[in-house]
């Protein structure tokens, strides 16, 4: 019986440790432009679960989201991020906003919070992604908002960074702005590779 | 009737002590302006003379418990402090003086800036020859900065301060003078007896910083810190590796995950802190290392 105990928790150990591990590493694993980009299964505002693979073959935009934060407010408030959108959306490209401020934390937003918020800012991504964990957020190394990520249609990384290349709060920055992300878009949808495959992000921290 | 009159008082009365005192703080904050620093200008003399070409302004913040705002480099976020001046015919204000940083890690992003309080120095240069100016000359400034704690809020205002001419400036006091006086100190000195270079090897800046024969300044029971001045071209949050031996210093500095071009100079800050317990400056100095690509 004691034997049995015994064995019992040292594949407990074993197995704990081995996720942990497994865990950390993900979290580690460099990620950039010409990786592949890791997977994630996450519900939306809906409770629809989304996984990141089964939109292989579409390019993906993932943009991380606080709508408290100044620097996302002014590409709202400015309706560039609207714009963009749905510019692309009707290009076929599949848009995800993902929230990954911490319950308590400033960005964090219940599910009927996200879905009313989207429709107060006329917001069109696919969906609205909830990370309350921030496993997804860690996983891709997100440090602010927004940080946009652009995965091409064979699934790896085309582009992490910045939106643009105006690091301000302004609204009337967005009008004389290069948005890098419209930019790398265009490229890929017209089936040629990005030029600026990443720059420095800027925005607020990630409320993890 | 009367009665009626009274009854409507009450409801006003009650409603009114009853409302939430969100609605009293939120029309507060919207009529109150900045919430976490403060603005004050000041000169650094008292007036200044036809024979003057340039003076000091000190911009000071004061800057609320607990909350920073942003150096010129923010870091991995973050905004820089900005100062937008209005057009003025005889003071033409220059680049902000930036004080050396400090450094604030979270969840592995570091950011460079200021708490408690700073005072930004702005070199002014005065030319009579465009104008004429029979009163004290007044300049405008509208000031914008990022406040962040556990959240980030935008804010700025507006300030202005009165220049004297060959008479006591309004705006002058002696407290002035003593930030001002305070602000130098934490300006970062240009040392011309210093020998540095950078070899760039993969993703690592190799610093070499040779000062010297009579430069003491490098002393191994101090640490030190390099701010680059520029956003995306060092990884702020990674340890930097510090050897300094018989006054020579060599650093080995990851660069930006970002930096995807050549550079031919690192600029930035080296500050170096005589313990690491009470963080007290020891030498804060200015580089620009010539970088030796491979």
């Amino acid at each position: 019986m004691a034997m049995n105990t015994i064995r019992f928790s040292l594949v407990f150990l074993f197995l704990f440790s081995f996720t942990v591990h497994s865990l950390s590493a993900l979290e580690r694993r460099p990620v950039e432009p010409g990786k592949k980009a890791p997977d994630f299964t996450l519900k939306d505002a809906n409770g629809k679960s989304h996984t990141l693979s089964d939109y292989e073959g579409k390019i993906i935009v993932l943009e991380w989201l606080n709508h408290e934060c100044p620097f996302v407010v002014k590409h709202y408030a400015s309706g560039n991020m609207q714009k963009l959108q749905e510019t692309f959306k009707d290009k076929g490209v599949v848009w995800f906003s993902i929230i990954s401020s911490a319950p308590g934390e400033q960005g964090y937003l219940t599910p009927e919070q996200a879905k009313s918020v989207t429709r107060e800012k006329k917001a069109k991504p696919r969906a609205v992604l909830l990370d309350p964990e921030g496993k997804v957020g860690r996983a891709y190394q997100a440090r602010v908002t927004p940080h946009m990520y652009i995965i091409d249609s064979s699934g790896f990384l085309s582009y992490i960074g910045a939106i643009d290349d105006k690091p301000s709060t302004n609204v009337e920055d967005v009008e004389t702005a290069r948005n890098y992300v419209s930019e790398a878009l265009d490229l890929l949808l017209d089936g040629r590779s990005v030029n600026t495959t990443t720059t420095q992000p800027y925005g607020c921290t990630v409320k993890y | 009737m009367r009665n009626f009159s009274l009854l409507w008082i009450y409801i006003l009365f009650a409603v009114s002590f009853c409302m939430p005192a969100s609605a009293f703080s939120n029309s507060f904050m919207e009529n109150s302006g900045p919430r976490y620093a403060t603005v004050s200008l000041f000169p650094e003399t008292p007036e200044i003379h036809s024979s003057d070409s340039s003076f000091l302004i000190g911009v000071h913040l004061n800057i609320k418990d607990g909350w920073h705002i942003y150096w010129k480099n923010p870091g991995d976020s973050g905004l820089a402090t900005s100062i937008r001046w209005d057009d003025h015919p005889i003071l033409t204000p220059k680049d902000i003086l930036w004080p050396f940083p400090s450094r604030f890690d979270e969840e592995g992003v570091t950011t460079y800036g200021y708490s408690d309080s700073v005072t930004l120095l702005i070199p002014v240069e005065v030319d009579y020859s465009n104008s004429s100016v029979d009163s004290n000359p007044v300049l405008k400034a509208q000031i914008q900065w990022l406040a962040c704690k556990d959240i980030c809020v935008s804010e700025s205002t507006e300030a202005s301060i009165e220049i004297g001419l060959a008479s006591d400036s309004p705006d002058y006091s002696i407290s002035g003078k003593t930030k001002i006086s305070n602000a130098l100190e934490k300006i970062p000195a240009s040392l011309s007896g210093i020998r540095a270079s950078a070899k760039k090897e993969n993703r690592l800046f190799k610093i070499n910083l040779v000062p010297d024969k009579d430069f003491s300044h490098f002393s191994n029971k101090d640490e030190f810190y390099f701010y680059s001045s520029e956003s995306g071209i060092i990884e702020h949050s990674v340890l930097q590796v510090v050897h300094v031996d018989n006054g020579i210093i060599d650093m080995e500095i990851q660069s930006s995950r970002y930096l995807n071009h050549e550079i031919r100079y690192l600029e930035g800050v080296l500050v170096g802190y005589s313990s690491k317990d009470d963080n007290t400056k020891h030498i804060a100095i200015t580089l620009d290392i010539p970088v030796y690509n491979d």
